[in-house]
């Protein structure tokens, strides 16, 4: 710190010119705005993965369809359900992390301002690695194309023999850069939330959003790695012929398997629990009460945290696991509904009794309520080994993990969207068109995925490009008309969003009269956030200020 | 009532203190990454450990018994490990002062740590002319140079930034403050007890 | 060299400005050049060399900004944020009796050591009655026992009725720990639950608790260890099960009740 330069970036907006207030964005290290530009690349990825899925539907429309063929159908749900998962809600979380944790424990940035940006362009750049495989990839043909082996890339459909061309080493660096990028939001995360609280603020006084993302953010430190050597495994065996994962030279297919799903499956709660972590924040504030049970919150939390490392084998009971893994992993896997359970308690208890506010944040985390639970409900008949080899890579299965990953994380998401967009850019976004969005959303939602679940008992199985039997025809029409009412849906969203930038309504500093210390400063926040590092003597710093008479700490 | 009136509150609670400095705490982060990166890497040496190609015939193939040669491998295993008490004497001569001896002490850790790599080159080079080890033979020679690869590449890391370290303090650019020695250390403690693990299992356990 | 500029530089000199890290491309120039290196696997190798400059420059950047400490930079205040309202809503905390609420919190309840009593003394009861039982039927004192280390033992199965009679340390060990620990958690859960169940708190851990437990357990046997279900005499395992849940219910029941903290009455 020698010396100390006059700013370099010039403020008023207006009179800059675009180009320099792009560049000022890309040279950022402001933790707000890289949250932002996570938030925006997962809108750019939505798109492109939502197009994709908008085709699936349209392919399996009817029997024998015609709309792609089946190699560019293998691509489209491969590149869906990679691009959803590391592109879109992977952003989503770092978007939500960035922004909204510096501020709510009152720090003026993150810990590691310049490793932060780093980690969002390693983000981006993979993704944009992986999407340059549809030019670059030569196929079998000499046709470029995409990875077509499934978000999972089973060995050994990844093997040089099985897989010509580039498009799975595409794959491997794209998600690899990713995750190298999670990985030092990881530490930022950790680093910041341990190091950097405001005074006062005790680990035990943090809002349950900061420790739900530090239990995350210890999550993505843990199971990364072991993707990251996964992918380097298959790179070594389709560049150097090494034998990994090729059952013919001693080499071990279901490695991959294991390897694999010990990263997928805490994967899916380290995407959860930011959501669960959103819906911790809306919900108190939107009934007008605390958090019921902070401390049962707090310890479910952790319990999911270690359990979901030990119940990866549960999506590999079809692979022929010994009875005992079978039981183990079973077992474990029922165990996740316990903790999962006490926070669905906890909301609903939460609201029990208060005054309810149904503005769009609230709507949008009673949706992520109500279709999380149905999902959660599928997950646990999916988690007893004689049901999942009758249901494993059926319909039934796309529809359960939809209903998780959208109907759960997804729309907590959009809940954090509404609720901390006032305090991103200042001004409100739309009530009516959120409503609006909210209807087409969860119609639109759930006439998509609930005839799966039908469907799939019938005995459509996942992946197939098409199929013959009638009597799937009608669950099929209506999820693909479901598609498209929610395609509706997100693009009101979106639209919504960009337009609120210049039309929304004006929002003041604290539009609902919420209780964290983001909502202690400015809408937008300076970049420095607090001119003074506010002090904290409980879990809601604003209340204790609003409440002067009444202050929480008195009751913690 | 304000955040200015907020933070003049006289009697609030005491602020938590926190046992590591925020880089450390990072570093700690980032150790927990390599970690698990590491045991991921160790279990998938285990599980190949003793593996046979289909219809190999015994002897035929190198495997861990017939081509690790040990000689080498301790000299390297020594270089390395004391180096970890080089560093140790490099900062406790930092702490107090004496430039000259930390310098040289430093130096000497990255001499080690270079010696470390110049001789698992030497045992590669031998592996891959002697006995035709590559990745591609077998499973044995996969996880091998996976495992001992990468690990060599975290020494080969560590001698970078130490040898950058070295060069700022010996340009006196460093204020005695600075943290990156210290946290560089213990990333170089951190490797060394990965080697201990690993030369036990690869050229002991596993031989 | 310091990113910590928030517990470095306290609340200085607020009027000049804060602190805060000065935008650099350092990170997006190395990212890039990461990226670049990883694809020239694919493409060309002068992607990746290309790449490694920029990898270098970026780091070279990076290390300057560090040791020369240039990397933070004086930002100037903004305008305040408004002055926090002080609400004039009072909150009232529910209190038992308050009109319109129908809040029901139970005033006095059973402590913990009562249930933790009742678990060892039902649990004893219910050994005596499986043991009396042994002796009875004449199967041998420590048959009983044996069968319920035989949940965890899968070899149990297959011993003959004379080496079920016989004392086995290790099924005996197993058959205690498995045998006390559930005896305590029952009997904890019975501590908290019983007093709120309606009218007959006895009737529900004595009679309604076990006849559930001991069907759950009669349907489920079939899946956990169909074997060892052959061997199991139901009508004395209800018995003993009876024999538990009256034990925990009467000494539950007849402890003193202690007020609950933390609620004002």
């Amino acid at each position: 710190m020698a010396s100390i330069d006059t700013p370099s970036t010039p403020k008023d907006s207006t009179t800059v010119p675009l180009i320099t207030r792009l560049h000022g964005w890309v040279i950022s290290v402001d933790h707000k705005r890289i949250g932002i530009m996570y938030l925006l690349m997962s809108f750019l990825f939505l798109i492109l993965g939502g197009v994709q899925g908008l085709f699936i539907r349209m392919q399996l429309w009817g029997p024998n369809g015609t709309v792609v063929d089946a190699d560019t159908y293998n691509q489209l749900f491969t590149m869906h359900g990679t691009t959803m998962i590391f592109f879109v809600l992977m952003p989503m979380l770092g978007g939500f992390a960035n922004f909204v944790v510096p501020l709510m424990i009152g720090a003026r940035d993150v810990a590691f301002p310049r490793l932060n940006a780093m980690g969002f362009w390693l983000s981006f750049f993979g993704g944009c690695v992986l999407y340059y495989s549809h030019l670059g990839a030569e196929g079998l043909y000499g046709a470029a194309s995409a990875p077509d082996i499934g978000w999972f890339a089973y060995a050994p459909l990844t093997s040089p023999a099985f897989s010509r061309g580039n498009a799975t080493d595409y794959w491997i660096l794209g998600t690899t850069l990713t995750g190298v990028g999670a990985i030092s939001l990881a530490v930022n995360m950790v680093a910041t939330i341990f190091t950097m609280r405001a005074p006062g603020m005790r680990l035990t006084k943090m809002p349950l959003y900061v420790l739900l993302f530090l239990v995350d953010a210890i999550l993505i430190l843990l199971v990364f790695p072991p993707f990251a050597a996964a992918q380097f495994m298959l790179l070594l065996d389709r560049f150097l012929g090494a034998h990994f994962f090729d059952p013919q030279v001693g080499g071990s297919a279901l490695l991959w398997q294991h390897l694999f799903w010990f990263f997928g499956h805490p994967e899916v709660y380290i995407l959860a629990l930011p959501a669960f972590a959103v819906i911790s924040e809306v919900i108190p504030v939107f009934s007008r009460k605390v958090i019921f049970g902070y401390l049962s919150m707090a310890a479910a939390t952790i319990a999911i945290g270690f359990i979901s490392c030990g119940v990866w084998a549960h999506h590999m009971f079809t692979v022929g696991l010994s009875d005992t893994l079978d039981t183990f992993f079973a077992g474990a896997t029922m165990l996740v509904a316990i903790p999962t359970g006490i926070k669905i308690f906890n909301w609903v208890a939460t609201m029990y009794g208060g005054r309810l506010r149904l503005q769009t944040p609230m709507l949008y985390a009673l949706g992520f309520l109500t279709l999380f639970l149905f999902g959660g409900l599928t997950g646990i008949m999916l988690a007893s080994p004689p049901f999942d080899w009758q249901a494993s890579d059926s319909a039934f299965l796309v529809g359960h993990f939809h209903y998780t990953l959208v109907g759960g994380i997804l729309f907590a998401f959009l809940a954090g969207f509404y609720y901390w967009y006032p305090k991103m850019f200042g001004r409100m976004m739309s009530e009516r068109l959120g409503i609006i969005q909210f209807a087409f959303t969860y119609i639109g939602f759930n006439a998509l995925f609930i005839p799966m679940h039908i469907v799939g008992m019938l005995g459509m199985p996942r992946r197939i490009y098409t199929y013959t039997d009638p009597s799937w025809t009608i669950w099929n029409q209506i999820s693909t008309i479901g598609a498209f009412m929610m395609a509706i849906g997100l693009l009101l969203f979106l639209y919504n969003f960009f337009s609120s930038l210049r039309h929304g309504k004006i929002a003041g500093d604290d539009p609902w009269d919420a209780w964290t210390l983001e909502w202690n400063t400015t809408s937008p926040p300076p970049c420095y956030n607090f001119k003074e590092i506010p002090t904290v003597r409980s879990r809601r710093p604003l209340w204790d200020l609003k409440h002067p008479d009444d202050p929480d700490w008195k009751h913690e | 009532m304000s955040t200015a009136a907020l933070a003049s509150d006289a009697n609030h609670a005491p602020t938590e203190p926190s046992r590591f400095t925020t880089r450390e705490t990072g570093l700690l982060a980032f150790l927990c990454t390599e970690g698990s990166l590491f045991t991921t890497l160790i279990i998938t040496y285990i599980i190949f450990l003793g593996e046979k190609m289909p219809g190999e015939i015994p002897g035929e193939m190198p495997t861990p018994s017939n081509s690790l040669d040990l000689g080498l491998v301790i000299i390297n295993s020594i270089c390395l490990l004391s180096s970890s008490l080089t560093i140790y004497f490099a900062l406790s001569a930092r702490k107090r002062g004496a430039h000259g001896l930390y310098l040289v002490w430093f130096g000497l850790t990255i001499l080690l740590g270079l010696e470390f790599v110049v001789g698992t080159g030497y045992e590669w080079y031998d592996l891959m002319t002697k006995y035709h080890l590559f990745p591609s033979t077998n499973t044995f020679g996969s996880t091998f140079y996976l495992l001992i690869g990468f690990h060599c590449l975290h020494v080969l890391i560590g001698v970078v930034t130490m040898s950058i370290i070295w060069a700022f303090d010996a340009l006196r650019w460093l204020t005695p403050k600075c943290e990156a020695p210290e946290i560089v250390s213990w990333y170089w403690h951190f490797v060394d007890g990965v080697w201990v693990v690993i030369f036990t299992l690869v050229y002991i356990v596993g031989r | 060299m310091n990113e910590q500029y928030q517990h470095d530089q306290q609340p200085s000199t607020p009027q000049q400005g804060i602190l805060m890290p000065r935008p650099t491309a350092a990170p997006l120039v190395l990212a890039f050049g990461v990226m670049l290196i990883a694809c020239g696997l694919v493409l060309n190798y002068a992607f990746s060399a290309v790449g490694l400059v920029l990898v270098l420059g970026g780091l070279a950047r990076w290390i300057y900004i560090l040791a020369s400490g240039t990397g933070e930079e004086l930002v100037p205040l903004e305008r305040e944020p408004a002055p926090v309202k002080i609400s004039r809503v009072q909150v009232e905390p529910l209190r038992p009796g308050m009109a319109g609420h129908r809040m029901k919190i139970p005033l006095e309840v059973h402590p913990y050591s009562a249930g933790l009593k009742g678990g060892i003394i039902g649990g004893i009861a219910m050994a005596v009655t499986a043991l009396a039982y042994g002796l009875i039927s004449g199967r041998g004192l420590w048959y009983p026992v044996n069968l319920l280390g035989g949940m965890v033992v899968p070899s149990v199965v297959h011993w003959t009725p004379a080496e079920l009679a016989q004392f086995h340390f290790m099924e005996f060990a197993i058959g205690t720990v498995i045998f006390g620990f559930t005896a305590i958690a029952v009997g904890l859960m019975f501590g908290i639950l019983l007093p709120t169940m309606p009218r007959w708190p006895i009737l529900w851990g004595g009679i309604v608790a076990p006849v559930l437990w001991t069907g759950a357990i009669y349907s489920f046997m079939g899946i956990l260890n169909p074997a060892l279900g052959e061997h199991i005499d139901w009508e004395w395992f209800f018995v003993s099960q009876f024999a538990y849940g009256i034990t925990v219910g009467i000494v539950v029941v007849r402890t003193e009740k202690i007020p609950v903290s933390g609620i004002k009455k």
